[in-house]
């Protein structure tokens, strides 16, 4: 898939998205993102478990997020090369938006 | 002997905020929540006022993780046999918890609930179309049920994206 279409197609991401797939740059559980994302954030997103696990069956099922193992019932999930590549993408456009910002605002 | 009480409460799927309030003021007023029936029915004991957030959550397709995320997270499940509905609840002092907390996943909860309505319809569109290839005694009948069923249907769906459009006013952002 090219740049244009993953940026057409997914950016940019909601915060609890955003914030999903940063955590997963190491293999996580549902439960351990919320926990990661409260201490990450100082308690400003807390991302409930409705929302957590409708993003994780989502980004899954969009081959964004790929299960590395299941322990007790617990699916644990990985970024996968796509994860990745939109992460990056993500990042860049971040940069980009904060740079204007301040260089506008310092004029 | 403990108190108990049954009341049949009428609730919609575009309406779940009134319903998970309904629950809440029940338990504040001492009446504990212990089963489920028929989605309409409801049993309840009288105990202790308690302070307990009710979320109710739709759902078409559920694994194993979903209930282990939701039990990690602090929620308990009232009762599992009224599938695809899920009514989950927990106990809070200060900070009311949800069970979602983005305007995304509200709206495709609500998604999930127009795609079951639209099985419905096509269902229904298929036994009409048997009625017509068929010749049964009854057909007036039938059709006319159909045709009310499909009205019906209509109507859910109208609600529901009603319901859409007034959370994508009140957007909230994770």
């Amino acid at each position: 898939m090219d740049t244009k279409k993953l940026q057409n197609k997914y950016l940019p991401l909601t915060e609890a998205a955003y914030y999903v797939l940063i955590s997963l740059n190491e293999p996580r559980h549902g439960y351990g993102i919320m926990q990661h994302v409260e201490k990450l954030t100082n308690g400003r997103i807390k991302i409930g478990a409705g929302t957590m696990y409708g993003n994780l069956s989502r980004m899954e099922k969009e081959g964004l997020i790929t299960p590395v193992a299941e322990e007790d019932r617990k699916k644990i999930y990985e970024l996968s090369e796509k994860g990745k590549i939109v992460l990056k993408l993500e990042l860049e456009r971040l940069k980009e938006l904060l740079e204007h910002g301040k260089n506008e605002m310092r004029s | 002997m403990k108190e108990v009480k049954t009341v049949w409460h009428w609730w919609t799927g575009w309406e779940i905020e009134k319903f998970e309030n309904w629950l809440e003021e029940m338990e504040w007023g001492g009446w504990n929540l212990s089963k489920v029936d028929y989605i309409l029915r409801f049993k309840f004991a009288k105990g202790k006022s308690r302070k307990m957030r009710y979320c109710v959550d739709h759902q078409n397709n559920v694994e194993n993780n979903y209930f282990e995320l939701f039990k990690e997270d602090g929620w308990v499940l009232v009762d599992e046999n009224i599938a695809p509905w899920y009514i989950w609840r927990k106990s809070y002092e200060y900070e009311r918890p949800d069970i979602y907390t983005d305007t995304k996943s509200l709206i495709e909860r609500n998604n999930r609930q127009i795609r079951n309505v639209f099985i419905g319809v096509f269902i229904s569109l298929f036994l009409l179309y048997l009625v017509f290839i068929g010749n049964f005694d009854s057909t007036k009948l039938i059709s006319a049920l159909l045709i009310l069923s499909l009205a019906f249907y209509g109507y859910l769906i109208a609600q529901y994206y009603r319901y859409s459009k007034k959370l994508k006013q009140n957007e909230i952002k994770c």
